[in-house]
């Protein structure tokens, strides 16, 4: 755990040097000062210190978070405003041990660096410099990041990006769970949680790892890396199905290959999966029978062609090769009938699937409607008589949810029907097509072979035109078989390489994590924050309703937390959120750092109540017993800042109107600049 | 008058047959739910209707075929390829024939208008139905709706018809 000691920024500018100061004890204290005084300033200088401007969606080392008083232009106390020539500011931290740390960053100048002042309990004292944003977790001895989590005693945890990577939790993901800023921090819970570096599940990842559940982070991060090796295999299943299925298709063959079942599933249905011997079996498919019969078939017509004796009385040639282009045209015809059939079933059956979608969407959407109580007229009454109208007077009716729900169930059942029917269609069309294609292959082969037979003279050269154009035929059929033949043997290896990759990924058996007590912990905090908090939602009686769902968000009777209440329960369930957390991190001996900084927390709602109920939370035992340091940042009235204090609360009233404060005046020209006295 | 469920126990009384119900197939439509309906009405008022002075009006002929569209968004290339051939009667009547059919007989649609009329949430007035301007009941309706993000499909199957010419010659008939 650490104590924020003290928050400085200093610098310089035309008017000369600039300081502004504020020191912190432990447990609760209210920082009060009137708005423009330089609250917001100083709030930010704690997350620039520790390299976490990305909370504010910051590029890095840009410190656009800063109010323009220390970047460009600042006003002192009766003073006109003037230019800024540098600035910087520092955090000095205390960790339990006794052990102090300095931190210090340029707002401008070179902010990319951060100084860090180890001072040991013995009082030596060390100076680093770090990277404050490059490669500040994986640069050993020159990250930022790296270093701090070793000096606060975090240890490293991994995550997994959304692009199949893995990547670490930073500093800036566990800031927003201590860190509620005045602008944005307010609107939800982690609301400053940054989502841009793709990590999964990082808002969960960050609770579990300040409530010390490290168990629990291993097993989620053991549990997406399964999740993502299990995704993309099954991936990489369904792209090798397609291709062999929509490849046999091409060629008029359609078998059953789906990617479809758990990896070891697939495993087992493919591993002993023989493509040739499946189209052997059902289709009498035998590519190497084919081609040894075409083979034999093509000697034997060369052998017609160059050296057998022609039977000259035999005038067969030109009937048969009429008969074989009749028979090939007759089954084109037959193809082109049936392939606008099946087309026109298959745009039937999308227009129905589109419908089933649409009315599926409108059911989906009329259960949300009802559910969340919404889109319903509440009272209606004939405007002369005043009697209630009962909509059964029309034959009209209102479903219950129970009936929209059985509908939507039947229509997805439907839905899912109806698509397998379609993909069934869809390949009996591209089976029909591509058996259409050789059909009108052979056809065309089969009308020039006849226009040849019969522009031949004689019988004799009638035989030899057939042969010949037999001859071509069959070496034409083997080459497409030999094609066949070789995307046989291309697809069969790439559904034995899926196995074999498939039986090689190592998928760590997920360790079941004992989170229980750690969760309940938080749960009971919460319950109880709530409470002295005053939400409208949560009384004594029901606070132990109050749960955390998967996701760590705050649950009562179903129903999210934050959809309850009036609009300034918001702010308190975020407030109660942030300080539960950490006084369950501090009763589970958890990672959180013992450090709750709340930025303008009255200011979230001008409702006199919200501030009566927050002032009245400050003065319970609960928050100044607080095992844990808390800081608010507000604006108090004297009266409220006198009640506070008579509640025995720490109340911190800077001197001044601004916290920025001339130091020194600028040397003028022609003198040396002063020398400030040691004393 | 029983219902059908009624008369088919009567049937089976006595008989050795084992009914079984499954209430996925008996739920009906949300197209027959009061709710849904409203919110369709409220929505072709707000997206298409016109207003003028105290009322929101809208045409209740083209009232009619654009809650049936609207409630059937894969109708619309059909209104579209009926606007595009209405000035040729073959061809309209080919792409609007049961169309027409559809919207014409719709009588839930009358029986909703004349529910929400006699609550006092919409008049009827010369051929249009028009709804108080400060009236909160529709459009009470219609904005939860929107701001939950619902009904998007509705919603824009409306504003595209309102980019189709539908004349009066297509809505009345000949």
């Amino acid at each position: 755990m650490i104590t924020l000691e003290e928050i400085k920024v200093f610098g310089t500018s035309d008017l000369g040097e600039f300081t502004g100061t504020l020191s912190f004890k432990a447990g609760l204290q209210v920082i009060s000062a009137d708005n423009a005084f330089g609250k917001s300033l100083s709030v930010t200088a704690i997350a620039w210190c520790l390299g976490a401007e990305a909370v504010f969606g910051l590029p890095d080392n840009d410190p656009a978070c800063f109010p323009l008083a220390v970047r460009d232009e600042v006003e002192f106390e009766d003073k006109p405003a003037t230019h800024v020539t540098a600035s910087t500011c520092s955090i000095t931290l205390k960790h339990t041990d006794g052990r102090r740390l300095g931190l210090t960053r340029a707002i401008k100048g070179d902010c990319t660096r951060i100084i860090a002042e180890e001072i040991s309990t013995t009082g030596d004292i060390r100076k680093s410099e770090f990277s404050a944003r490059y490669l500040t977790m994986v640069d050993d001895t020159g990250g930022f990041q790296n270093f701090f989590f070793r000096w606060i005693g975090w240890p490293r945890q991994r995550t997994v990006t959304f692009k199949g990577s893995e990547a670490e939790i930073y500093a800036e993901n566990l800031l927003p769970l201590f860190y509620i800023d005045q602008d944005e921090g307010w609107t939800d819970i982690q609301s400053l949680q940054v989502t841009r570096y793709g990590q999964q599940q990082v808002g969960e990842f960050a609770v579990e790892y300040l409530l010390g559940g490290l168990d629990a982070t291993g097993a989620r991060f053991d549990q997406l890396r399964a999740a993502q090796i299990t995704g993309a295999l099954k991936e990489k299943a369904r792209i090798v199905a397609e291709r062999v299925v929509n490849g046999l298709i091409s060629n008029g063959w359609r078998i059953e290959l789906t990617a479809n079942g758990s990896v070891s599933d697939l495993i087992t249905r493919w591993g002993g999966f023989d493509l040739k011997a499946v189209l052997t079996q059902q289709f009498d498919v035998d590519p190497a029978k084919d081609l040894s019969r075409l083979r034999e078939r093509v000697d034997s017509l060369r052998r017609t062609l160059t050296e057998a004796p022609i039977d000259v009385e035999d005038v067969s040639a030109p009937i048969s090769a009429s008969q074989r282009v009749i028979e090939l045209k007759r089954r084109r015809h037959k193809l082109n009938d049936d392939s606008s059939t099946s087309r026109a079933q298959v745009e039937q059956t999308e227009i129905l699937l589109e419908s089933l979608e649409a009315r599926l969407a409108a059911a989906e959407d009329l259960y949300r409607l009802k559910t969340q109580g919404i889109g319903r007229i509440d009272h209606i009454e004939c405007p002369t008589c005043h009697r209630d109208l009962d909509p059964a007077t029309f034959a009209l009716s209102s479903q219950s949810t129970e009936s929209v729900e059985n509908h939507i169930e039947a229509l997805r059942r439907d839905r899912d029907l109806l698509a397998r029917n379609l993909a069934s269609m869809r390949a009996t069309l591209a089976t029909i097509y591509a058996e259409l294609q050789v059909v009108s292959t052979e056809f065309r082969e089969a009308e020039r072979a006849l226009m040849n037979v019969t522009d031949a003279v004689g019988t004799v050269r009638e035989k030899l035109a057939q042969t010949a154009a037999e001859l071509a035929s069959a070496e034409r059929a083997i080459d497409r078989t030999l094609e066949i033949e070789k995307n046989l043997g291309l697809w069969q290896s790439e559904i034995d390489a899926w196995v074999r990759d498939a039986r090689a990924a190592t998928i760590r058996a997920i360790v079941p994590a004992d989170f229980a007590s750690r969760n309940s912990a938080f749960t009971e905090a919460l319950g109880t924050y709530l409470v002295a908090f005053g939400h409208s939602a949560v009384s004594l009686e029901n606070r132990y309703s109050v749960l955390l769902n998967e996701q760590y968000t705050p649950m009562l009777n179903q129903k999210r937390l934050r959809s309850l209440g009036s609009a300034s329960d918001q702010s308190r369930l975020i407030a109660a959120y942030t300080l539960a957390l950490a006084d369950a991190s501090h009763r589970v001996n958890g990672l959180h750092p013992g450090l709750v900084v709340l930025d303008e927390p009255l200011q979230q709602n001008p409702d006199p109540k919200h501030r009566e109920r927050f002032l009245s939370f400050l003065s319970k035992e609960l928050a100044k017993k607080a095992p844990f340091q808390i800081i608010i940042f507000t604006s108090l009235r004297q009266a409220e800042i006198s009640q506070l204090r008579r509640g025995g609360v720490s109340v911190l009233t800077p001197e001044g109107t601004k916290f920025l404060q001339l130091t020194m005046p600028p040397p003028t020209e022609g003198e040396p600049p002063a020398i400030p006295s040691e004393s | 008058m029983p219902t059908e469920s009624q008369t088919l126990s009567e049937l089976l009384d006595g008989t050795d047959a084992k009914p079984y119900a499954n209430p996925q197939r008996s739920a009906p439509s949300s197209l027959y739910d009061l709710q849904y309906r409203s919110f369709v009405i409220a929505a072709c008022l707000r997206i298409i209707g016109r207003p003028e002075g105290t009322f929101r009006k809208i045409a209740s002929n083209k009232l009619r075929l654009l809650q049936f569209v609207a409630m059937r968004p894969w109708l619309i290339g059909m209104v579209r390829n009926w606007s595009a051939t209405r000035k040729d009667p073959q061809q309209s009547l080919q792409s609007s024939q049961s169309l027409r059919r559809g919207f014409l007989s719709d009588g839930m649609h009358d029986r909703i208008i004349d529910y929400l009329v006699a609550a006092g949430h919409l008049y009827k007035k010369k051929g249009q139905i028009a709804e108080p301007l400060q009236d909160t009941g529709l459009t009470k309706i219609y904005e939860d709706a929107v701001k939950a993000g619902l009904f998007m499909t509705e919603r824009e199957t409306i504003a595209s018809l309102d980019e189709i010419v539908i004349t009066n010659d297509m809505l009345e008939g000949w």
